[in-house]
């Protein structure tokens, strides 16, 4: 949703998801989501969809069309769910854009190293729960 | 420890899909010189095994841009020569590794017991290794030069978060 060209901005209990392409980026046997699923690049901003009030059935559909863009092969896993409020407790933002449709960016890395990014990596990861395309 | 037939062990897990990837054929060069050099100057070992052909995997799986679906950099082979000697630097008190990739390209090394006690680590081209740990509320993160030398600050972290 955007108004003109300023990106919404997604309300602290609101639903994202990270899409996992990469079959490194969790661990199946713990259920964890791994930090590297949440470093930025390489535009320093990170690429989620927004799935409040969405039901299971109605969210995988989001991460098929994130493949379906891809002109590689590559492989929907599952994906990474949190509240956008976990996100802004790094001081990160969560903007959303609607494009694709519900489609948001977590921006405001740029001031950050390569560390910083890291740590907040971890704590988004820790924040998150791990839902896997096969469960 | 145990001396390795590091030629046989490594031929079995690299099979990049060359010529396409020409940073495949380069890794796979410089592997080999240093395969070459470990064999007549070192012992190491299972875990070093295990790790290095973990190492090789994550080369395999992200020889190619967009590895990610994200845009990710191919895996360069300094980025894979520094991954190895940071393995080969790992004192053999701590447990291995799980070993990944970054969409910035660096590999990456990580000790979790749980999502709130880890320690991952990043190691970039540019030889700079950067790290982030939580344990509970306590955070700590970092970066420095990889020398070839294990960080102390980070094998204390890793043994915090593993204790």
């Amino acid at each position: 949703m955007m108004e003109g060209d300023k990106p919404l901005k997604v309300a602290n209990d609101e639903r994202i998801s990270r899409f996992l392409l990469f079959s490194r980026w969790f661990t199946r046997q713990t259920r964890r989501v791994k930090p590297d699923a949440f470093i930025p690049h390489p535009r320093i901003e990170l690429s989620v969809s927004c799935i409040d009030g969405l039901s299971e059935s109605e969210v995988w559909p989001l991460g098929k069309a994130v493949v379906a863009e891809r002109p590689d092969n590559v492989t929907l896993y599952g994906r990474a769910d949190l509240a956008a409020g976990s996100v802004r407790k790094q001081r990160l933002e969560v903007e959303r854009n609607d494009i694709p449709p519900r489609h948001a960016n977590i921006t405001g890395w740029s001031s950050d190293g390569k560390d910083a990014q890291r740590m907040k990596a971890v704590e988004i990861a820790a924040a998150s729960t791990l839902i896997l395309v096969d469960d | 420890m145990i001396a390795i037939d590091f030629p046989a062990t490594m031929s079995s897990v690299w099979d990049f899909p060359s010529p396409e990837s020409r940073v495949g054929v380069e890794i796979h060069q410089k592997l080999s010189e240093m395969a070459a050099d470990f064999r007549s100057t070192w012992t190491h070992g299972e875990h070093w095994n295990t790790a290095m052909s973990d190492l090789t995997e994550v080369a395999k799986e992200c020889c190619q841009p967009n590895w990610d679906g994200y845009g990710a950099p191919a895996i360069s082979a300094d980025t894979f020569m520094l991954a190895a000697s940071f393995i080969e630097s790992i004192p053999s008190d701590i447990p291995q590794p799980e070993i990944g990739a970054s969409s910035d390209g660096d590999v990456t090394f990580e000790w979790a017991q749980s999502p709130y006690r880890v320690v991952s680590v990043g190691i970039s081209s540019s030889g700079g290794l950067h790290f982030a740990s939580l344990n509970g509320q306590k955070r700590c993160f970092g970066s420095m030069p990889f020398d070839g030398v294990f960080d102390s600050r980070l094998y204390s972290l890793i043994w915090e978060v593993l204790a």
